[in-house]
């Protein structure tokens, strides 16, 4: 197993280098001088040359990408462009906001997707069922946008329940977390529905209810655990989007995380901070689809890693 | 009309008011912008947040009042030379900065030095000045190498705020002023905090907290306003103004703005080349369906190539809508059939205004191709030198901060100024119009300049380098417990003032 973890982070080496090259060349390849944008459209030339001096833009691309490659390896991601400070400082200012929401959406997904998903099945084609997957359609397929702003006219202009923007306490987060959850609510509710339906047609599941167990002990013990593995998958890979950062809701949110830092980034040219935080993104999903393999072999220990 | 009617009596209620209840000190304003400021640091300052809040913490020698009325602010008097080569400047006395450093001519000269050479806007606002000499504690006189008439309107730019020089030389790294609000926190994304300066030197401030939040979704400013989160926002969105009208805790302020928005022409390129194609186009789109249509009815057609408020204004127009003019114009021109071309924009609200233009130019036999471009992409490629330049025609604005026409058209119409130099991006060139502005530019004499701006207008006018198309207002939303608060046509909300009524 350690010798299992170990390869994996190894080979994760080669996809971060990737992925920073990758970014560092469509950035670059991208119409639009950061100079210029920085400057403003009533900017004189002097002045867009002297940004362009700063930023170290008027230097070969392959010399750009040695000096950026170097500071990499010392851990060093550099300065934003347009507000001078830490790359690091910028992202790490916003991953705690991200962070949070993250974690509260994903309990309310992992929560209320596995429940409907289990009611859904052992229910099949009853009304319950119907109505649950209903449901689970219109929380994929509702725009973050409306969602978030109809929960805010509801709950707080019209009730006073939850603050509209900001973050702080845990009534800020209440409703951004449901905002952002909904969609992986209803999709981890699809996705259970249908494995464990998958699962209660398999011939063991059959034989436990030959040999009498109870209704509750097949589905609990005997199918749940199998049904797992894709979800556990599905999760994880939503888990990774989540901690990326979500631009919409953040952004009708107004919640200070790192999704909204890297939309404005792209929009300023700025690119250290969009290096930064793609770099990061990418670390987090080589981390969770780590974590997520590991999980399976919980899950089911007739997955091994020898 | 109604409508007009409705804020001219809201603001003489207002008035009544104001003149009657005594400020009430204390409380926190809370002021929602549709961004942070991208530095708070002047010498790369390049946007309105940043100017927003850097004004309430240092000031400069003058400031445009919402008529565009110069008025004194760190400055007490000043005189200048018959030549228009110097100015001397008399400072306000007994003014320290937040960390107790006095301002003097010493300072005064060390920040406007500074500005000229290392500011980004220097070379924009501050390159006629060559030296500045201090004549005694309290006084400086500012040299130019040529005559520069805009001189005081440029001082008067809320970026060229004076810092404390001892706290630039400790490195501190927020903006330590003069100004009636001291710096406390700027969390990025999150809120920029400001409190009220104890010594000020004049009246004011009331508000022991000033608050600055980015809230870049319309919606979500809208709602906070309602919900009581916040005080005040810039730009209400025009679908929304009427949801806030609704409500009896909050309404809507209406300022027109510096700003037009038009459709350059690339006066080198193709039949663009031809006057009277080019003002054919003029006649052939109905600006005020675009005012209605796009923008809520919440702007005014343009009649001159920037907007009332700003010093050398001249009614020149409007176009009427005259398509069968237009039609007749391009028949002169050699275009019986009309013509194919590209229009192009950013995204946003001049998506549905290029649609408008497109519907519009069709009636007259122009098929405009829509080329929509990604804001960085889409200066990039306005920005061109002429022989590279593969611009039609396409839609941008411009904002007038100085509150002075050299600002507009000095930059946008003189022959030297074309992109990448300057920002004349249709290439226009009229030497008649150059020598006006180049001598509107040198002269001292307001009289005498706003002459010359009419009759530069005048000819810009008939060139048509532009279609003229509006003059966008700013909607502020405010809650009614909010006095004294100033809604300026240059897109910030003044908060000097301001105060919280029960």
């Amino acid at each position: 197993m350690l010798s299992y973890i170990i390869r994996r982070v190894l080979l994760a080496i080669p996809v971060l280098i990737g992925v920073v090259t990758l970014v560092f060349l469509s950035l670059r390849l991208m119409p639009g001088d950061p100079a210029l944008i920085m400057a403003g459209e009533a900017a004189p030339q002097e002045v867009v040359d002297r940004i362009r001096e700063r930023l170290g833009l008027d230097q070969p691309l392959i010399v750009q990408y040695g000096i950026y490659m170097g500071s990499l390896l010392r851990g060093d991601l550099g300065e934003s462009a347009r507000t001078r400070r830490p790359v690091s400082r910028e992202i790490g200012t916003r991953l705690p906001a991200t962070m949070e929401l993250a974690a509260a959406s994903m309990a309310i997904a992992v929560v209320f997707g596995l429940l409907a998903g289990l009611i859904s099945a052992t229910r099949q084609y009853s009304l319950v069922d119907y109505g649950t997957m209903v449901g689970a359609l219109i929380g994929i397929s509702i725009p973050v946008f409306w969602f978030g702003l109809m929960a805010m006219w509801i709950f707080s202009v019209q009730l006073g329940w939850f603050p509209v923007g900001g973050r702080g306490t845990f009534r800020h987060l209440v409703l951004p977390a449901i905002t952002l959850g909904a969609m992986s609510t209803g999709m981890i509710a699809r996705m259970t529905r249908s494995s464990m339906l998958e699962v209660l047609r398999q011939d063991y599941v059959r034989t436990a209810h030959a040999k009498g167990l109870g209704e509750r002990a097949v589905h609990m013990k005997h199918a749940l655990r199998n049904a797992l593995i894709p979800v556990m998958t599905l999760a994880g890979l939503q888990f990774g989007t989540l901690l990326g950062g979500s631009v919409l809701t953040e952004t009708v949110f107004t919640w200070p995380g790192v999704g909204r830092l890297m939309v404005n980034s792209i929009m300023n040219r700025d690119y250290p901070v969009v290096q930064g935080a793609v770099l990061l993104i990418a670390v987090i999903f080589t981390a969770v689809n780590l974590l997520v393999d590991i999980a399976y072999s919980v899950v089911d220990p007739r997955i091994r890693y020898d | 009309m109604k409508r007009l009617l409705c804020f001219v009596l809201v603001g003489l209620l207002a008035l009544s008011f104001a003149a009657v209840a005594e400020p009430r000190e204390g409380g926190r304003l809370t002021i929602a912008m549709e961004y942070d400021p991208s530095t708070l640091d002047p010498l790369g300052m390049t946007d309105t947040p940043a100017a927003n809040v850097f004004m309430h913490v240092a000031e400069s020698l003058f400031r445009l009042d919402p008529d565009g009325e110069l008025e004194y602010v760190l400055a007490e008097d000043f005189e200048a030379s018959d030549d228009g080569l110097e100015y001397t400047i008399s400072l306000r006395q007994g003014v320290d900065f937040h960390d107790g450093t006095p301002f003097n001519a010493e300072a005064a000269k060390w920040n406007l030095i500074r500005f000229r050479d290392e500011a980004s806007f220097g070379p924009t606002l501050l390159e006629a000045v060559s030296d500045i000499e201090v004549v005694d504690e309290y006084t400086i006189r500012i040299h130019l190498s040529d005559p520069f008439g805009p001189l005081l309107s440029h001082l008067a730019h809320s970026f060229t705020g004076f810092l404390s020089p001892t706290a630039v030389d400790d490195g501190v790294d927020y903006p330590v002023g003069t100004g009636p609000f001291e710096y406390v926190r700027w969390i990025p994304d999150t809120e920029l905090v400001l409190e009220r300066n104890p010594n000020y030197w004049g009246e004011g401030p009331y508000l022991d907290e000033l608050v600055f939040l980015p809230i870049s979704e319309g919606g979500t400013r809208v709602m906070m306003l309602l919900a009581g989160e916040i005080d005040a926002t810039t730009v209400v969105p025009a679908d929304d103004v009427s949801i806030v009208e609704a409500e009896p805790n909050a309404e809507v302020v209406i300022v027109p703005s510096l700003t037009i928005q038009y459709v350059g022409m690339n006066c080198q390129r193709g039949p663009f080349a031809d006057p009277l194609v080019r003002r054919a186009l003029n006649y052939a789109i109905d600006k005020q369906e675009i005012v209605d249509y796009v923008e809520g009815g919440f702007a005014t057609v343009a009649a001159a190539p920037f907007s009332p408020g700003v010093f050398g204004y001249h009614e020149a127009g409007p176009y009427p809508y005259d398509p069968q003019k237009a039609m007749d114009l391009l028949a002169d021109a050699g275009y019986p059939d009309g013509f194919r071309t590209t229009l192009r924009y950013n995204p946003g609200w001049r998506e549905l205004g290029a649609e408008v233009i497109q519907a519009q130019l069709m009636e007259v036999g122009i098929q405009v191709e829509l080329i929509s471009m990604e804001w960085g992409s889409y200066l990039d490629f306005t920005n061109r030198p002429v022989e590279d330049s593969e611009v039609d025609i396409y839609m941008l604005g411009w904002s007038t901060p100085t509150g002075d026409a050299d600002y507009t058209m000095y930059s946008l119409f003189h022959g030297a100024q074309w992109a990448p130099d300057g920002s004349n991006r249709s290439f226009y060139k009229n030497v008649s119009v150059d020598v006006l502005l180049d001598a509107a530019r040198r002269n001292p004499d307001p009289a005498e300049r706003e002459q010359l701006y009419a009759t530069a207008i005048e000819l810009v006018w008939d060139d048509a380098p532009w279609v003229f198309l509006h003059n966008p207002d700013h909607t502020y939303g405010v809650r009614d417990n909010v006095r004294g608060l100033v809604y300026h046509p240059n897109f910030t909300l003044q908060a000097h003032m301001a105060w919280l009524d029960d």
